[in-house]
């Protein structure tokens, strides 16, 4: 079923590829601004969560709506120029055709999944945050370590993803994103004691 | 009134759909009960297609629309097999 629904929305494979790169790519963008801000954060000692918790979700939901429509709109553009070109090329209008009308729902699929890529990685990033709201874990400090963990964890799945992809090391690409995250969150720390 | 049993068409169709989707998707068509098709020239972005069409009563009109909604053209059409319908022949 899954195979088929591709099948219609996405029918060639290079649209495929052009997916799976949105999704790792914003994936990376919301589990990086999350991991700013929980580092930001940690180094203030910032002890309600309700504080870290409104930072984050409404960092993510500016990524998922700039995600969605800065995709859809350069999607739609790029194909509607594509399908100019094809269409001068058929000499034919090509008005009603498949071609036509996959301008609109490749360009929306591939934005949706833009947008909710980050959303979603951003928001898995903040889950400690959320049970230290709930009285679940301390906010000092287990929700900041359990939410660079959750960060650790989610960029390896990404560079593991990307590895698979390549057809290389799974472990190696794993490796090389969880240290761009430390690398991230160690620059964050250093500029957080360099400010303060 | 004759029926059209078998039609060659000149198509060009963008390269995708590919060749095997464009013939699954023209064979799908009620009037058609098997298609042949083969590649005749590819150019950057189209192919000019040779089909082969074949059935008991097929509709041009509306081999000409599902061609249309594919995103290709109907360049020409070269050859043409009909046959009069013997039975209402002999019932008339």
């Amino acid at each position: 079923m899954f195979e088929k629904l591709k099948e219609k929305l996405l029918f060639e494979k290079s649209k495929e590829n052009i997916a799976q790169r949105y999704i790792v790519l914003n994936g990376f963008d919301g589990v990086l601004t999350v991991l700013g801000i929980t580092v930001g954060s940690f180094s203030t000692q910032v002890d309600n969560p309700a504080v870290v918790i409104s930072a984050c979700v409404g960092t993510a939901v500016g990524l998922l709506a700039s995600g969605i429509s800065g995709a859809y709109i350069t999607e739609t553009s790029q194909r509607l120029r594509g399908f100019k070109e094809l269409r001068a090329k058929m000499l034919t209008d090509m008005e009603g055709s498949i071609q036509e009308k996959k301008i609109q729902s490749e360009s929306l699929v591939i934005s949706l999944l833009n947008g909710f890529s980050s959303f979603t990685f951003a928001i898995l990033g903040t889950i400690p945050f959320f049970l230290a709201a709930l009285g679940i874990i301390p906010m000092l400090n287990s929700a900041y370590y359990s939410s660079m963990l959750v960060s650790s964890i989610l960029l390896a799945v990404l560079g593991g993803y990307l590895g698979r992809i390549a057809r290389e090391s799974i472990p190696f690409y794993a490796l090389k994103m969880v240290l761009v995250g430390v690398g991230t969150a160690a620059l964050m720390y250093g500029l957080q004691l360099f400010i303060l | 009134m004759a029926k059209i049993k078998k039609l060659v068409l000149d198509v060009l169709k963008p390269h995708n759909p590919e060749i095997i989707e464009f013939t699954k998707e023209m064979c799908g068509l009620t009037s058609v009960n098997s298609l042949e098709s083969s590649v005749e020239e590819v150019d950057k972005e189209v192919e000019t297609v040779q089909i082969i069409l074949f059935g008991e009563d097929i509709e041009y009109e509306e081999v000409k629309k599902k061609v249309r909604e594919l995103g290709a053209s109907i360049h020409s059409v070269d050859g043409v097999i009909a046959e009069e319908n013997i039975e209402e022949q002999v019932n008339d």
